[in-house]
């Protein structure tokens, strides 16, 4: 690299630091350079020279996004005109292939836009979101991004505020989508920014499976064990060289036919977890909740898991962490468990029904852990996986005598 | 067309309906709450002609089918147009019966159906309620709104002939605010959202009456 460039590295980090903040309505309608983008994207033919972060935004993202970081790529150049200004982040191994571009902007602007959108910017956006649409990259559907479309990266450092949203592709289901974003930040992780812009593309993205509910006289019942959680959790857990293994599972309940007051669906869960962890006391487990916890109790671990939440994603759940946190542990009944050398934990924890949804009822989720020696024992993970199923029938066989 | 409503500073409350030839109906209750009332300089009366329904739109085919779809009537209801006047719904008593009359601003042209879809909602929405009375004791203004916004995406995915979604979406969006007001109809982002889960929701009750309560209880506190 020549003398003269090196010099002008520091100068040019800057500049997205001294970028003047002011919402951009044009960068979804640079059709040809979207679709090229995208067609980059899925064939994964994106100019890719990685560099380090440098940035005090850069290394705030690093650092929040955990375990996924390692797959990020902090792209050299940006990928087109389009997104100059913009640091861009590139990931082709978690969620589809995604490119998240994102710079410093003022949070002043975007309250500015919030405060006058009826006289400054509603006209403007409408005409905005049409020819966004027109776009032939489009499916012609582009429309106001929401919360829950915040991408991931956005979310680990951020607060929604607005956004667009264009699918692209045919039809009206894509697996592919561009956003533009404004999200605020909080002051006191002191980047010297308090908000970001963002251009988001999500390339090959999966849909969420629909849950699947089977009827238990009036209650609907979904019982998930996909391993997605469990696997992130497993990696994690291998990184750091924590002789654990994950099992997850979650039971979401909904009842259609009978309105309930919010006590007694509370009521209801508590009787779904008193039922697990009695079955698992039955199997030789012993009740260590109390023993388990911080002090400060119950509302301080809640005050943890909360603290913990990524930024962006705390809002989006309108449901809170229940208070009926239950962990269980077996140090006795397998052999890998001789000479204090293993164990068998389960947490139960419980997420509260949506009090504005009259069907929620909540959710209960169980993380079943085996640890030391038990980790890698394989009769442990078939001991746990038909402890699970009898855990379903256990809760089922509740939901029916309700 | 939404590009063309005019910029309004006063809202067109009793100055601008006074001059409105109004039916011999007494009118008992207006509202929404879909207006194009906001701040500016400039207050622009509304232009009526003597053409009550300059637009035709209770001879309108989409419209017709939209009552038909929420099995309204249509002698239940009468339209009123005018150049710059806000979209809005009265309901009129009429010894037993209640009637209602949707104003409508002219200038919307092309783009009328959808707002004019929304003010029909409102009306299923009275209706389901009993009165407007009954319905604004129920639930807030926020609610009212988005549940006419789902109603409207309902009515949308059951329209014989189709329209462009993306259009039909934005011409009912232009009243969404991000600031709350005593009337807020929900930021723009939540106010699409009730509309596309209406046009998408396959498990909305079959009961057009029924929508509301539905939407109310089950699809409301989803929207984020």
């Amino acid at each position: 690299m020549e003398r003269s460039t090196r010099r002008l590295i520091p100068l040019l980090l800057l500049i997205p630091t001294l970028a003047r903040a002011e919402i951009e309505l044009d960068r979804l309608t640079s059709c040809e350079e979207l679709g090229n983008i995208r067609s980059s994207l899925h064939t994964e033919s994106l100019p890719q020279q990685c560099r380090n972060a440098a940035s005090p935004l850069e290394n705030l993202i690093l650092e929040k996004t955990g375990e996924l970081s390692k797959s990020l790529c902090i792209l050299e150049e940006t990928p087109s005109p389009m997104l100059n200004g913009f640091t861009c982040f590139v990931d082709f191994k978690h969620l589809g292939h995604s490119l998240f571009c994102v710079k410093p902007v003022q949070a002043s602007e975007i309250y500015n836009y919030q405060e006058n959108y009826k006289n400054q910017y509603s006209q403007k956006v409408i005409d905005y979101l049409i020819q966004i649409s027109k776009c032939p990259v489009s499916n012609g559907s582009a429309t106001q991004a929401s919360l829950s479309n915040t991408p991931y990266l956005a979310a680990t450092i951020s607060k929604f505020q607005f956004g667009f949203i264009s699918p692209l592709g045919t039809g009206i289901k894509t697996s592919d989508y561009v956003q533009q974003g404004y999200a605020t930040i909080d002051k006191n992780l002191n980047i010297n920014s308090d908000a970001i812009e963002y251009v988001n593309f999500l390339i090959d993205g999966k849909y969420p499976e629909k849950e699947k509910f089977i009827t238990i006289g009036e209650w609907m019942l979904n019982i998930d064990h996909s391993e997605d959680a469990d696997n992130i959790l497993n990696q994690e857990f291998k990184r750091n060289s924590a002789p654990i293994k994950a099992t997850g599972t979650s039971y979401t309940l909904k009842n259609v036919s009978t309105e309930q007051s919010d006590d007694s669906k509370l009521q209801t869960l508590d009787t779904l977890i008193n039922s697990i962890a009695n079955t698992l006391k039955d199997e030789g487990f012993k009740d260590k909740t109390k023993e388990s916890m911080p002090p400060g109790g119950m509302k301080e671990l809640i005050k943890r898991v909360k603290d913990s939440t990524p930024p962006g994603l705390a809002d989006i759940s309108k449901q809170k962490i229940g208070e009926n946190v239950r962990f269980l542990i077996n140090t006795t009944t397998q052999t890998c468990t001789k000479n204090n050398s293993g164990a068998i934990a389960f947490t139960i924890a419980s997420i509260e029904p949506n009090p504005e949804v009259s069907s929620s009822f909540g959710s209960i989720n169980l993380v079943a852990m085996s640890l030391g020696k038990c980790a890698n024992s394989r009769p442990v993970q078939k001991y746990i996986d038909a402890l699970i199923k009898q855990l379903d029938d256990s809760i089922k066989n509740e939901l029916q005598s309700m | 067309m939404d590009d063309h409503l005019p910029m309004i500073k006063q809202p067109l409350t009793a100055i601008s309906l006074a001059s409105i030839s109004l039916a011999v109906l007494a009118a008992r209750d207006e509202f929404c709450l879909y207006s194009v009332h906001q701040g500016g300089d400039t207050i622009n009366a509304p232009l009526c002609s003597n053409d009550i329904d300059p637009l035709r739109l209770s001879d309108n085919h989409d419209v017709r089918a939209a009552m038909s779809i929420l099995g309204i009537d249509k002698n239940e209801i009468s339209f009123k147009g005018c150049e710059h006047l806000s979209f809005k719904v009265k309901s009129l008593e009429d010894g037993k019966n209640t009637k209602f009359e949707i104003y409508y601003d002219t200038t919307a042209a092309k783009n009328i159906i959808a707002p004019i879809l929304h003010e029909i909602s409102h009306i299923n929405q009275i209706k389901a309620e009993g009165s407007y009375q009954n319905l604004t004791k129920s639930y807030s203004s926020e609610r009212i709104e988005l549940g006419a916004d789902y109603t409207a995406g309902y009515i949308f995915r059951k329209l014989p002939e189709k329209h462009e979604l993306n259009e039909f979406e934005q011409n009912i969006n232009l009243a969404g605010l991000y600031i709350k007001s005593e009337d807020t109809h929900g930021n723009p982002s939540r106010r699409d959202q009730a509309f596309r889960l209406g046009v998408f929701d396959t498990e909305a009750p079959s009961d057009a009456r029924k929508i509301n309560l539905y939407f109310q209880r089950e699809i409301y506190g989803k929207i984020n």
